[in-house]
């Protein structure tokens, strides 16, 4: 036998034996019962979608309601238009000055304080979070003239009470005369 | 009158579904009956254990399950299967560590093999040679190996390799032949080198 023959030959073994290998590679016997396991494990998982559904509706939806309520809330809430809050500490000390503008209108102090404690610690987190002011007077603390006003309404209420009703009284003078005023420009354009 | 309609109306309507979602049952059922051998071979070809491929063919079933009422407009049903079991083993292959021989388990393999080849019989493949063949064709070129892991299960046509391999069947003859040669050469070199030590 030459040895180009004796190649050939072990070529023809080489590819013989590659066929019968691969048959055999390729011939793999599931465990009995396969079917079985298989439809048994779809049933189960068919058994557990269907009886979920309610739990799974619950756990989607109210997380989801939760989310869109607080983003509802916290985009509505800054562009609420609400009335101006009149700093505390000088209303007090009005107050303090004139107790009969308290007596001529008892039910408007108490919705204005009420507001302001309601409004005063969002107010104050929409302060910490944004620098601009949503709403006018700013409960900023007091400036260096009004903390004098405040004393002096404090220590001498009868002379406050005085100044204030002449300075009333003087502005609605001065509002008087500026009426007549423009009613007599009037008549002379007329 | 109008409320005695409306209960025929729903009725049939729920029976029409539940006999929809039975006849859909019973598509994926009569599958798993009549496939489920094909989708785990499909799977240990690529795979090659056998707790790997029983999960394979589970995890295609269920993708079946979710998907059943395509089930009903799929002219070939196999092939549907095949192509599914496929895609799902080789993503599982992905995430699996590559099988190695060691030098004394390729040693043993070589010798078992020129036994073989001596004696010119059909034996059994040992898990030594099945180890040393796996890894001659995990050491294939990609686009051949997996023409050649699905040539070896013997229900597949060259024509239905194709079609899971979306190309077509004059392609997969040539992957195949050139797959086959490769082996060829690996295996004779094998024998020689060790058989010279």
């Amino acid at each position: 036998m030459g040895p180009d023959k004796f190649a050939t030959s072990q070529k023809d073994c080489i590819d013989r034996w590659l066929d019968s290998a691969v048959v055999q590679y390729g011939n793999a016997e599931p465990r009995t019962g396969l079917e079985c396991r298989i439809l048994a494990n779809l049933e189960k998982a068919q058994c557990e979608k269907i009886s979920t559904p309610w739990w799974r509706a619950f756990s989607i939806s109210v997380p989801a309601a939760c989310v869109v309520l607080s983003i509802w809330l916290g985009m509505y809430r800054p562009h609420q238009k609400s009335p101006p809050v009149p700093n505390p500490h000088v209303l007090g000390a009005v107050n303090a000055a004139f107790p009969q503008n308290q007596a001529s209108s008892p039910g408007h102090r108490r919705p204005l304080a009420r507001r302001a404690t309601r409004h005063a610690p969002p107010r104050q987190h929409e302060l910490a979070v944004e620098p601009r002011l949503a709403q006018f007077p700013s409960p900023q603390p007091l400036t260096e003239q009004e903390q004098l006003l405040e004393r002096y309404v404090r220590n001498f209420p009868e002379e406050a009470r005085i100044v204030a009703r002449e300075q009333t009284e003087a502005e609605a003078g001065k509002r008087l005369e500026e009426l007549a005023m423009e009613k007599s420009l009037g008549v002379n354009s007329d | 009158m109008f409320e005695g309609r409306r209960t025929v109306a729903e009725q049939a309507f729920v029976s029409e579904a539940v006999m929809m979602a039975q006849t859909n049952d019973e598509a994926v059922e009569s599958a798993v009956r009549e496939h489920a051998r094909l989708i785990y071979r499909i799977a240990y070809s690529v795979l090659r254990n056998h707790h790997d491929a029983e999960d394979a063919t589970q995890d295609t079933f269920m993708r079946v399950l979710r998907y059943r009422k395509r089930l009903e407009g799929v002219q070939d049903v196999k092939m549907w299967l095949a192509r599914i079991a496929w895609r799902v083993a080789v993503e599982r292959g992905k995430k699996r560590p590559e099988i190695s021989l060691s030098e004394v388990e390729m040693n043993e393999a070589v010798m078992q093999l020129r036994s073989q080849l001596a004696s010119a019989e059909e034996s059994a493949l040992g898990n030594q040679i099945a180890g040393m063949l796996e890894s001659l064709i995990t050491a294939l070129p990609e686009g051949l190996r997996g023409a050649m892991r699905l040539s070896t299960i013997a229900e597949l046509s060259s024509n239905e390799i194709a079609e899971i391999l979306n190309t077509n069947e004059a392609s997969v003859r040539s992957r195949i032949f050139r797959a086959r040669k490769i082996l060829k050469e690996k295996l004779s070199a094998l024998e020689g080198s060790y058989g010279s030590r």
